[in-house]
């Protein structure tokens, strides 16, 4: 095999999908949205009243503000009692333009607002918007017209595929960063709160990415076609999704009549599948979420139970990835154009 | 050693789910391309013409029999550093620049990179497209494409040029540059395989020429010989010699 002619048609592959995103102004896209996130997050404010130290294994305890004995009493009354006024605090989003009391802290709501971002926009809207978008870029490459050209030089198959896959990576892991780096930038520099933790949703992300991408890769090898991509991915997350939760729901509620056959396919399905659940369990952990989040009572009962192994989970869904990834390369070595 | 080498070669395409059917695109063919020769592949439509490119420069692999280039076997990559290749849809990635495309394509034929940028100028001037060298292919005309096409095709000199019709878009101007091109490269001892429906073109750069139909090779003669009327002696045109088999193939 021809290991450097590989690596070069990888570094080439991957230069010309950037080049791609380029032209075809995804890049310019995804940069808008970035951007917009980030403007948001400068705007935000959070003003934060002195609240009482808390002991080892305490919770946050108080009085609501509007609380007619708080008002009676008044803060500094209550607190010298240990009890914290809670509702002090004010968040405002949009330069001042809306503002909501919050029982939360700075550091708290800072990482509310972090979760969201790193959850809600970039972990499900994101990650939607990137695997719609990218999955007409390899079924473009695999075109005969296209591809013949590529196939009749001196480079093996698998590195053009490999090569391509990447700069999809790559192009997500760009964005990926500018998002997460940028909104982390913005909110420090207008909260003063830097908290590093939420700098991990960038490989949680891409790996969360590059799992679904790899399913993608593969239908776009096997059908050459976009909206097979598209769609197929998509069902395939929903499935993937589905699938997550309902083992853990059925280990939280062990519900009654369910043969040993079931769970068995169920315990086999959950590990075979990716588990986008799971990866957004490792972010809520890294950023403490559980103190001022509920989090989701099915994860939490599989957690207490043992049955929520976070490293292992990762590494089978890599494992699927790079499964997928070695499928559409034998696919792709062995099609005739 | 041969330019390129077919024996004994079966083509069947499955079809079908069970793909247990198919279609026999070339059957049992013998045929060997001479170094330094330029060989043309005629025949008609679905004849089995692209597909023995195909074999040849392994996009495909045969059912049976075996296929060499440049005196190794197809499935041995290494040699494709040799070949030029010219498709007879050409679909560039619209959004790179002539220059551009051509440093992609030299980089992934494994060019030295010290030499890629003065063949690229040097080639851009041969297909006359130095002028919009900056311009994005999305610009490009199909002639233009074609030129592009075909610079591609020569960016590493190779000792093995195949052609698949390639006149096809290209004007007067672009006819007479590919012949210049063909007869500079057969004067330097290389090999050009040229696959063409214009057997006027044919008939003035090919050596030799076998003729397809059905996926059986009909013909495989010289040129100087097959024009010529054996009974006669007198000289024919390339159209009029093959007319009756490329008939014979419709009935």
């Amino acid at each position: 095999m021809n290991l450097p002619g590989a690596l070069l048609a990888i570094g080439w592959m991957i230069r010309d999908t950037i080049r791609q995103s380029l032209a075809t102004r995804l890049f310019l896209a995804m940069l808008v949205l970035s951007t917009i996130c980030i403007l948001f997050c400068f705007s935000v404010r959070v003003s934060d009243q002195p609240t009482l130290p808390l002991g080892p294994g305490e919770s946050k305890m108080g009085l609501p503000k509007n609380d007619p004995q708080a008002k009676k009493l008044g803060t500094e009354t209550v607190q010298a009692e240990g009890v914290d006024i809670l509702g002090g605090n004010e968040l405002t989003l949009g330069f001042g333009a809306f503002k909501i009391t919050t029982s939360r802290g700075k550091e708290d709501s800072v990482r509310f607002l972090q979760v969201w971002l790193a959850g809600l926009v970039a972990g499900t809207a994101g990650i939607f918007l990137a695997i719609i978008w990218t999955a007409g870029f390899l079924p473009s490459f695999l075109d005969p017209n296209h591809a013949t050209i590529l196939l009749a030089k001196p480079v093996p198959r698998w590195s053009l595929l490999m090569g391509k896959m990447l700069g999809v990576l790559a192009f997500v892991a760009i964005h990926t960063t500018i998002f997460v780096f940028g909104t982390w930038m913005a909110l420090g520099l207008s909260t003063g709160e830097f908290d590093a933790r939420y700098l991990l949703a960038i490989p949680v992300l891409l790996l969360h990415f590059a799992v679904f991408y790899s399913f993608s890769a593969m239908l776009a090898v096997w059908t050459k076609s976009t909206v097979v991509c598209v769609f197929g991915t998509l069902l395939f997350w929903v499935l993937a999704w589905g699938m997550n939760f309902g083992r853990h729901a059925v280990v939280a509620h062990d519900p009654v009549g369910m043969t040993d056959g079931s769970r068995f396919f169920l315990e086999a399905g959950y590990w075979v599948l990716p588990k986008p659940a799971d990866m957004n369990v490792i972010f809520d952990d890294a950023l403490e979420t559980q103190g001022f989040a509920a989090g989701v009572p099915e994860i939490e009962s599989a957690r207490q139970k043992g049955k929520l192994n976070l490293p292992l989970s990762t590494l089978a869904s890599l494992l699927f990835a790079v499964a997928m990834f070695g499928v559409a390369a034998w696919e792709f070595r062995n099609a005739e154009y | 050693m041969t330019a390129a080498a077919f024996d004994n070669v079966c083509k069947i395409y499955p079809t079908g789910w069970s793909r247990k059917k198919g279609v026999r695109a070339v059957q049992r063919v013998n045929l060997s391309i001479p170094l330094g020769q330029v060989f043309g592949l005629l025949g008609p439509n679905r004849a089995g013409k692209t597909t023995l490119v195909k074999l040849l420069l392994a996009l495909g692999r045969p059912t049976e029999g075996t296929v060499s280039r440049l005196g190794k076997p197809a499935s041995d990559i290494s040699t494709l550093a040799r070949v030029g290749y010219m498709h007879e849809n050409q679909h560039f990635p619209r959004y790179l620049t002539a220059t551009e495309l051509l440093r992609f394509y030299a980089a992934l034929t494994l060019m030295k990179p010290d030499t890629i940028g003065p063949r690229v100028d040097e080639l851009l001037k041969l297909v006359g497209l130095t002028d919009r060298q900056s311009e994005p292919i999305s610009r490009f005309s199909k002639g233009m494409v074609q030129r592009l096409g075909l610079a591609q095709a020569l960016l590493n000199d190779p000792d093995l040029l195949v052609l698949d019709e390639p006149t096809e878009g290209l004007d007067l101007v672009g006819r007479a540059l590919l012949r210049d091109v063909i007869a500079a490269h057969k004067a330097k001892g290389k090999t050009v395989l040229l696959v063409s429906h214009v057997l006027s073109e044919v008939e003035q750069t090919c050596d030799r020429v076998a003729v397809i139909v059905n996926g059986n090779v009909m013909k495989d003669a010289n040129v100087a010989d097959l024009i010529r009327d054996p009974k006669s002696g007198e000289k024919r045109s390339l159209e009029q010699v093959l007319r009756p088999i490329y008939e014979g193939a419709k009935t």
